[in-house]
């Protein structure tokens, strides 16, 4: 009992399935047609806010565009029922609208981000009402649209207990359709860009990319719902779309659990039911939204869907552990070939304010070998990483890549063009194990379009497992095997730093920047550190290395340069920059040399 | 052992971290006032964690922070200010966006309803760094590093404190500017100031210090009079040429 | 929606002094959100719902029971200050640094609002009321145009609001507070400023602002539940068309945006008027994403 308990805890979409089978027989087990009617209008209302959270909960945006989205689709499929066109023609349509509408929203709307954002898609919501109010000889104006036919598909005039089984089953497919986004590799990637823009650059994934595609994939189900929801009255108005309306779906959304999809079908029942039973005119129901949006805001930022999941997570805590499958690393391959391109910054210049940064550097870093930066903290090693990864954009200078000029491209291109990079301070992405967080490395090499992630093509199978023999690998050599199933933000700092050097290697980069990675390693692990810098050496890609682990990097380095405030002090073997006064008096404020004699 | 001292700065084992990574795991120092005590480690050993939390803007997990024999604690980081606690933080920290005088302004908060006080302080500042009276109304954004971390000191100085730390002021700054600043550094202990120093270069640091902490993962791993510690062996806890394990506070 | 002054009727002078008037309105309601975010980062919904408040204020004590402007404006700023300290202890300081990224603070803000309208809209109900203007309600002819004296009233103290705004944060010790809150929370605590203080502050100050003009507002609109909805988009815009934290830059986009929206309303129709404050909005938005007087930072220059 205790193990299907268990199970079915565990793969939330058995239950999901169930619930979904049971809704689609209401009518059959008992509902009468008041209760059938408040499903439809909950399902719809769902729709729009599935879509609301793959674009907020999930990819951070907050565009309530998808109630604009919803309520053109309305509009255009009224207006083409009552020209006479089949509804799959009117639902094709709509969708393409609401593509267009949510690309065309999203590419301006992100430019401006955050509050900017959402205020403007709040703006286009209350806009609705004079839209129609001016295209007022096709959308019947203030007085609304009637007479809009039933719904026909291919021809035949669906009946409204078929009406009701195409909205569940709308509803159905939708969810599963984004579930399959959001567990896959482009999940994992919106997660990364939420916790950390900047990571995810590095990592090659386009913030604009995603979040448009995120918005735009949102606007989907949304416009599905507009379809849906001229069908079910054969009248709509525009009063039904204003901004009671967007407070409800934002109420929804927040009750539910702007992360979860099951959540918000959940809530819009709920407040579907109970809120707005009474009429819409109800002179409490916009008090009562209100209250709603502070008191879930303050006590349940999660929502229901985060409840479930904190008590899913008690329950499992009680059940025998899950058997361990395939917890353990499998068969460790080959480490591939890394062909390096050699590195080349030419004069690179940098100021903050008043504050000079990097004065015209020049640094060569050949493939299959290993440069090292050196130098005293505030002399420029860590702005001169981030100008060549793209965080930061020199005033002067050149950096190029083999023969790509990387000086104008932004982070992500950058990384996609070969380059991946560890963090001082290591930037280690909540919820993902440890496996997960070396595949994000992956994402966009080459990028799996979201498309086939939502429909689980065999590519996506295929890039799975690629993905994870490459992970596997990595977290070998840097000896993380043992932790492989584990929450990542579990591990100490050392390890962290070893899992940013499995993850920048899993991109299989022909450049890669090390900071500070054996900073609070123990000794041990800077030996595993040292090897796999080895491996990667000569797997033949460029390796630049900031440390201040002085004995490390020359036993590692084949060429040293030292900073000094922002230029270039010296450069050399380790052996030629170990015994050089200047560079100790520089490094450490002291005359003697860093090492009197030659290194062992 | 180190609460015998009633005066001065003491953090006692003091356990601290960020959300799930924990940093200091029991360090304990104390700054005499009057005295320069320099921490050095290397990058992720903790130093700037120290000062962070000994400031309150870090909780600690366990140990105390004493100031003037006052534990501070479980006060929040604005009422250390007035406890005397002062942090210079790394990075040359300054508002960028407000004026010189503003930032000073700012700076004498504590002191905000005696505007003589504040006043003869702000003139205090000029007096002790000409250059920022010259550039008054300049935007802090503007100025140079080394005037940005001029300005930093004197901000920090403009709250009056009797223990003043500061994380890594040489950072980044010509060998000049920092000839500068650690000699005003000194004065300000030869004047009866406490000063806790984190530091990266050694020996000009070491000629300013009278004691000397090394902290390595989180603790005290080593510690000393300045004069008379072997400095080698400091330097291989830094470069990381000797093993810190097992190496004792005397 | 609530804009009286769009009467596509009007005289060209007239529509121009009107949405001036309007104007002053979006800006005094910017200001609002410019305090609070400027001292807290927060984008606070909820302002222009305090105006709506404060305009109710006003239709009871001065419209129904005749008390006189001199009372009703500062008891309404201190029932304004409470509220606004209130919403910061209650719905913005539980959520402070959580793992929503701001956007908890974005949805309890809209929560209040919509809260404040609902509650309005129970306990006054969906009809407005007019609040009488102690100036008079005889129009004065002014350079071929009529001008109300409220008309005249809201652009002065919009000006006088956002000078004695300007000068209050580069002058006094608690404005450099907020004002150094703004650029980096951890440096002013450092400076032993409670940064919680400045921000219940913030709030109450924008609470006691909102309160304050409220009713000078309603005599120009009426008072009604949905004023606020109405106002606050349109001050956003006077915001972003400004630049965030600017106090001349709330001013500028107010006025900018009562020009373009009386001009609309006059010379195409009313539901135009909308359209066109979105329209300014986006290409404001994309030549300048930071505003006339913002910076890079999203902060005062």
């Amino acid at each position: 009992m205790s193990a299907l308990v268990a199970g079915v805890t565990r793969r939330g979409y058995l239950l999901a399935a169930l619930a979904a089978v049971l809704l689609l027989f209401a009518p059959q087990l008992g509902a009468g047609p008041f209760l059938v009617r408040q499903i439809m209008v909950a399902a719809v209302f769902g729709l729009v806010v599935i879509g609301l959270n793959l674009a907020w909960g999930y990819a951070g945006v907050l565009a309530l565009g998808h109630v604009a989205v919803f309520a053109c689709a309305a509009y255009a499929t009224g207006i083409g029922a009552k020209a006479g066109l089949d509804g799959t023609v009117t639902l094709l349509v709509t969708l393409l609208a609401g593509f267009l509408i949510g690309l065309a929203t999203s590419i301006p709307g992100l430019r401006l981000g955050g509050w900017s954002l959402a205020m403007v898609s709040f703006f286009l919501i209350l806009l609705i009402p004079d839209l129609v109010r001016i295209l007022g000889d096709v959308t019947g104006g203030t007085a609304g649209l009637s007479g809009i036919p039933q719904l026909t598909l291919f021809g035949t005039q669906v009946a409204d207990a078929t009406l009701y089984v195409v909205v569940v089953l709308a509803v159905v497919v939708w969810v599963a359709l984004l579930r399959n986004i959001t567990t896959s590799r482009h999940g994992a990637a919106l997660l990364v860009l939420k916790q950390s823009p900047v990571l995810a650059g590095s990592l090659g994934m386009s913030a604009f990319r995603l979040k448009v595609t995120a918005v735009t994939v949102g606007a989907l189900p949304a416009a599905t719902a507009g379809w849906l929801f001229a069908y079910l009255d054969g009248f709509i108005a525009p009063e039904s779309f204003g901004f009671g309306l967007a407070v409800t779906l934002l109420a929804i959304s927040i009750v539910g659990g702007s992360q979860s999809f099951y959540g918000a079908v959940v809530a819009a029942f709920l407040v579907q039911v109970t809120m707005l039973r009474s009429s819409a005119f109800d002179q409490f129901a916009l008090a009562v939204n209100g209250l709603v949006l502070v008191l879930f805001g303050i006590l349940f930022a999660d929502g229901i869907a985060g409840g479930v999941a904190r008590l899913t997570a008690a329950l499992l805590r009680r059940l025998p552990p899950a058997p361990h499958t395939g917890a353990a690393v499998g068969e460790v391959g080959e480490v591939p070939e890394l062909p390096g391109l050699p590195l080349t910054v030419a004069g690179v210049g940098k100021t903050f304010g008043g504050n000079i940064a990097l004065r015209g550097v020049d640094v060569r870093a050949e493939p299959g070998r290993v440069t090292a930066l050196i130098g005293a903290n505030g002399s420029g090693k860590t702005t001169l990483l981030n100008c060549v990864s793209g965080l930061y954009v020199p005033e002067q200078g050149r950096i190029t890549l083999g023969a790509t000029d990387l000086t104008p491209l932004g982070a992500a291109r950058i990384a996609r063009a070969g380059v991946a990079r560890t963090f001082q301070t290591p930037s280690i992405p909540r919820r993902l194990t440890v496996r997960e967080v070396v595949e994000t490395a992956r994402f966009a090499r080459p990028y799996l379009p979201m498309w086939a992630a939502a429909l689980r093509l065999p590519a996506l199978r295929r890039r799975g497992r690629e993905d994870r023999a490459e992970a596997d690998l990595w977290l070998h050599h840097v000896g993380l095997s043992d932790v492989a199933d584990e929450r990542a933000e579990s591990l100490p700092l050392g390890r962290r730093r070893l899992l940013e050097v499995a993850r920048a290697a899993a991109a299989r980069p022909s450049l890669l920047l090390l900071d500070e990675p054996a900073s609070g390693l123990h000794e041990d692990e800077v030996h595993d550190l040292e090897r796999v810098l080895g491996l990667l050496r000569a797997a033949g890609t460029t390796v630049v290395l900031v440390e201040h682990n002085f004995p490390m990097v020359l036993r590692v380095a084949d060429r040293i340069h030292v900073l000094e405030l922002g230029g270039l002090l010296a450069s050399g073997t380790p052996h030629e920059v170990s015994t050089s006064e200047r560079v100790a008096e520089s490094y450490l404020g002291t005359s003697t040399p860093i090492l009197a004699e030659d290194p062992a | 052992m180190s609460t015998a001292t009633p005066t001065g700065l003491v953090l006692d084992r003091l356990v601290s971290g960020y959300r799930d990574l924990s940093v200091l795991h029991g360090l304990s120092l104390t700054v005499r006032p009057g005295s320069v005590h320099l921490v050095l480690g290397r990058n992720g050993a903790g130093k700037s964690t120290t000062v962070l939390t000994a400031a309150g803007l870090i909780p600690a997990t366990r140990g105390t922070v004493h100031v003037d024999g006052r534990d501070v604690t479980r006060l929040r980081a604005h009422r250390r200010v007035g406890a005397g606690l002062g942090l210079v933080q790394e990075n040359k920290r300054v508002l960028h966006q407000r004026t010189v005088e503003e930032n000073l302004l700012i700076g004498g908060f504590t002191v905000r309803r005696d505007h003589e006080l504040r006043r003869r302080r702000i003139e205090e500042q000029y007096v002790r760094f000409p250059i920022l009276g010259e550039f008054r109304e300049r935007r802090a954004g503007d100025l140079s590093g080394g005037q940005q971390q001029m300005l930093a000191i004197a901000q920090a100085l403009m709250g009056g404190p009797s223990q003043l730390m500061l994380d890594e002021p040489s950072a980044g700054l010509a060998p000049i500017v920092v000839e500068a600043v650690f000699a005003e550094i000194r004065r300000l202990a030869d004047a009866g100031l406490g000063v806790l120093l984190v530091e990266q270069t050694l020996d000009r640091a070491l000629a300013i210090a009278d004691e000397v902490s090394v902290v390595e993962d989180g603790r005290v791993v080593r510690s000393g009079d300045a004069a008379t510690i072997d400095r080698d062996a400091v330097r291989g806890v830094y470069l990381g040429t000797a093993a810190p394990k097992g190496a004792a506070t005397p | 929606m609530v804009d009286r002054g769009a009467d596509p009727k009007a005289g060209s002078m007239t529509s121009l002094y009107s949405g001036l008037a309007i104007g002053a309105v979006y800006a005094l309601v910017a200001m609002g959100y410019n305090v609070v975010f400027l001292a807290s980062g927060v984008f606070n919904f909820a302002q222009a719902q305090y105006v709506t408040l404060g305009g109710f204020v006003g239709a009871v004590a001065a419209g129904a029971h005749g008390a006189p402007m001199w009372v009703v404006v500062p008891a309404g700023a201190v029932l304004g200050g409470l509220a606004g300290a209130l919403q910061e202890r209650l719905t913005i300081r539980p959520i402070r640094g959580g793992d929503g990224g701001g956007h908890n603070e974005l949805i309890t803000t809209i929560g209040v609002a919509v809260l404040i309208e609902g509650l309005v809209l129970v306990f006054f109900g969906p009809d407005p009321l007019s609040v009488p203007f102690p100036g008079g309600a005889q129009p004065i002819t002014l350079l071929g145009g009529t001008v109300l004296p409220v008309e005249i009233a809201l652009v002065v103290v919009a000006v006088l609001v956002a000078a004695a705004l300007a000068l209050f944060l580069r002058r006094t010790s608690w404005g450099l507070a907020a004002l150094a809150c703004a650029e980096d929370r951890d440096a002013a605590r450092l400076r032993g400023i409670d940064v919680r203080t400045v921000a219940v502050g913030a709030f109450a100050l924008a609470g006691a602002l909102g309160f304050a003009v409220g009713p000078l507002v309603a005599s120009k609109t009426l008072a009604v539940f949905s004023l606020g909805t109405a106002v606050a988009l349109k001050s956003f815009v006077a915001l972003a068309l400004g630049g965030f934290g600017s106090q001349a830059g709330a001013l500028f986009g107010g006025f900018a945006i009562g020009l373009v929206e009386a001009a609309t309303v006059r010379w195409l129709g009313t539901e135009f008027g909308l359209l066109a404050v979105f329209v300014l909005l986006l290409g404001v938005l994309l030549v300048r994403p930071n505003g006339m007087f913002g910076n890079a930072a999203g902060r005062p220059a």
